[in-house]
């Protein structure tokens, strides 16, 4: 996190008009793609995310396999295009841990003992990124994981806080993120109340953090509340 | 991972092309449903979405400042690539490009390259040692049949839908675009699949799952071929092949039409 | 209208009888898949709306030989699992030097009736079962398991309809395969009156839709 120069609030707006509380505008959308068992498009500002479930299936290769439980795994990618500077396709750091950190936010809400020896896939596929991928993605995935039919005890719903000029914002955008003071990704299990991913980057003091926090639950929040409308939407009839 | 299917559905599905008609609905020269979406993304130079039936492809642009190879020393360098990701079918796998993603991306390139649709020439900065390099990307979504036409197509007008970024002082700035990518030909790939003894375009994947042949060919604006391949274990007739041909510039034409924005 | 419920919605706080697709935790009974709610005195249960065929004792699945090993065939049934169908579960005994796979080589398709599902998930039909056959010849339809509820209807009314009105044979394994076999013709009309049902299942009155349906394709053709 650097702090330079720029200014990000002004007249308490922020430079894309947004009080400190307030979210990039969602766009959510379920069960888009023909081969996949369930998936999901979400638009988080500038983020465009594609998340895609199979499964539970068979495990290849056999020996990652669990006697007694379902595995899951996640797979999250950048498209070469969806960054300023083009990437170069494959994994690189980043993204493997990212992927790591999500299945793990995505894991605690699956009833694994219900199929041994399968494995959840999970595949997401940022196609723009603008910082706040990883909440985009997990919530994507929660999506797609509903759609496919996987059972689960609750769904996931994700969002990050930050700190810019100082004071704490909810869900950071680019420049945001490039020029602010921390950032704190968080992911909900809304109705168990569990917090199953927690990351931090920056500076925040004890109290700092806790403000941050809360406003990032809460966005979560507001995201559960618009998975469950992007849900009711395609299946109630 | 491989698909069984079922021996009595093969016969089906080859019994009903060859009686002339499709499960579909289509008749042997008709595409499913294409839609064109251009310049999704800001973060690229020109993107496309391409969905022909279930099956979707995005071609993305991105351009860099590099080196000319020695032997073009004046002309900007094109460089394909296609992933067959994971999401977009059970049979797909994570890891480095397998035959078929790196057969697709060549077919593409090979499209591109040799129709002239860039104008290469127009990409040098300095002669012999800096010019533009056009990495084309193309990020197969949604797996239904017939990636060849799909990818072509997404390219195309990914290309098209391209602007340069500017430059200053050797420095790329993405944030300002202006000039469209020189584009000066259009190349459409048509592709068909022999079920039994009958020739039949875009195939579905069901009928790609079937197919003993297939001819993939790309045509330019005057109708000239400019690439071509032939893919799956069984073989065409001269004829055939020759008959493909002249249904495929046809075709071709109709397609060319969907590229005016 | 049955509510459509979301994974980790409170169902209810009363202590009822658990069917699928729900699960108590934390003094509550919640949604644990998507799909439509079945509230009934004391039991409640979710009917999915999506999801992977689970194997149940006593289903008819329509499966795809993948393996043809010297004592049993491996199927695939479209599930998580794959199933075994043991060669002495063939509905007659190896002749001279017959070998399981001159029985039935990969790729054929069989419906089978699972006779046993194991804690481990090992999954273990028999061809030896009124009903269950070899299928020679027809089509293939892949639908969501979920539907087949819906497409053979309450005592095989919606599937007698299609048979019937539709002018093809017609079986629907309960793993979300139905097996068709007809002209192209009626074929391709089934298939469509299908993904109808698919598509439309919530609604009333489907049975005597998809008779008007069929009579009108049919009468086209």
């Amino acid at each position: 996190m650097k702090k330079e120069g720029v200014k990000l609030i002004e007249n308490g707006k922020r430079l894309d008009g947004r009080g400190l509380d307030e979210l990039r505008p969602i766009k959510m959308e379920i069960g888009v793609l023909k081969r996949a068992d369930g998936s999901a498009y979400v638009e988080w500002g500038e983020n465009k995310i594609m998340a895609a479930c199979y499964g539970p299936r068979e495990v290849h290769p056999r020996h990652v396999e669990e006697p007694d439980r379902a595995i899951v795994r996640v797979r999250y990618n950048m498209a070469p295009f969806s960054v300023p500077d083009r990437k170069r396709p494959g994994p690189d750091r980043r993204s493997v841990e990212i992927s790591k950190v999500t299945k793990e936010a995505l894991e605690p809400v699956v009833l694994t003992h219900l199929f041994p020896r399968t494995v959840v896939d999970i595949f997401i596929e940022v196609l723009q990124a603008n910082a706040g991928t990883r909440c985009a993605g997990i919530t994507a995935a929660a999506l797609a994981m509903a759609d496919a039919g996987i059972p689960m005890r609750d769904l996931v719903a994700s969002c990050a806080a930050g700190k810019i000029d100082g004071k704490v914002a909810l869900d950071l955008m680019g420049l945001e993120d490039n020029y602010g003071e921390a950032d704190l990704p968080v992911a909900l299990a809304p109705n168990k109340k569990q917090v199953t991913l927690l990351q931090m980057d920056g500076n925040f003091t004890r109290a700092e953090f806790e403000e941050a926090f809360e406003k990032a639950l809460g966005g979560c929040l507001k995201v559960y509340e618009m998975q469950k409308k992007t849900i009711r939407k395609k299946y109630e009839v | 991972m491989l698909e069984i299917i079922a021996d009595i559905k093969r016969d089906y599905i080859k019994r009903i092309v060859e009686s002339g008609k499709r499960l579909d609905g289509r008749g042997p020269d008709d595409y499913r449903e294409i839609k064109i979406e251009r310049d999704l993304y800001k973060t690229a130079e020109g993107s496309a979405l391409v969905s022909i039936g279930g099956t979707q492809v995005i071609a993305g642009v991105k351009m860099i400042l590099g080196e000319p190879f020695p032997d073009m020393p004046n002309q900007g360098v094109l460089t394909t690539s296609a992933e067959l990701i994971p999401m977009a079918s059970p049979t797909f796998e994570a890891g480095p490009p397998k035959p078929p993603a790196i057969e697709v991306a060549r077919v593409v390139d090979r499209g591109i390259r040799e129709s002239g649709a860039i104008d290469t020439e127009k990409l040098c900065i300095v002669e012999g040692e800096k010019v533009w390099v056009v990495f084309l990307d193309l990020h197969v979504l949604d797996y239904d049949g017939n990636l060849f036409d799909a990818s072509t197509l997404a390219s195309i007008s990914a290309l098209l839908s391209a602007k340069m970024p500017k430059l200053e002082d050797d420095r790329v700035i993405y944030d300002e675009r202006k000039d469209p990518l020189p584009v000066k030909e259009k190349p459409i790939s048509t592709t068909y699949a022999k079920i039994g003894g009958t020739v039949v375009l875009d195939p579905s994947l069901e009928e790609e799952q079937v197919l003993d042949a297939r001819l993939t060919l790309a045509t330019v604006e005057s109708g000239d071929l400019c690439a071509m391949q032939k893919g799956g274990s069984g073989a065409f007739t001269k004829e055939e092949v020759l008959n493909t041909i002249d249904r495929g510039i046809e075709k071709a034409k109709e397609l060319r039409k969907l590229l005016k924005v | 209208m049955r509510r459509l419920v979301i994974p980790g919605e409170l169902i209810t706080e009363r202590s009822v009888k658990l069917g699928g697709g729900v699960i108590a935790e934390d003094g509550g009974v919640h949604a644990s898949t998507l799909g439509l709610l079945d509230e009934r005195e004391g039991y409640v249960r979710v009917i999915p709306l999506s999801g992977r065929y689970n194997p149940k004792e006593g289903d008819f699945v329509i499966g795809v030989v993948s393996e043809a090993q010297n004592t049993y065939w491996v199927l695939d049934i479209r599930s998580p699992y794959r199933s075994i169908l043991p060669g002495s579960e063939f509905h007659r005994e190896l002749r001279g030097n017959e070998r399981l796979r001159d029985l039935l080589p990969v790729g054929s398709a069989v419906y089978a009736r699972i006779k046993e599902v194991t804690k481990t998930k090992g999954v273990f039909t028999t061809l030896r079962w009124r009903g269950t056959r070899v299928l020679n010849e027809g089509y293939l339809l892949d639908v969501s398991p979920s539907k087949i509820p819906r497409i053979i209807g309450k005592k095989d009314s919606m599937i007698n309809v299609l048979r019937k009105e539709g002018g093809c044979k017609i079986i629907a394994g309960h793993n979300g395969v139905v097996w068709i076999e007809g002209s192209p013709e009626r074929t391709a009309i089934i298939i469509e009156a299908i993904r109808y049902i698919e598509e439309n299942s919530h609604r009333g009155g489907l049975t005597d839709h998809i008779k008007e349906m069929i009579t009108q394709k049919r009468s086209e053709i």
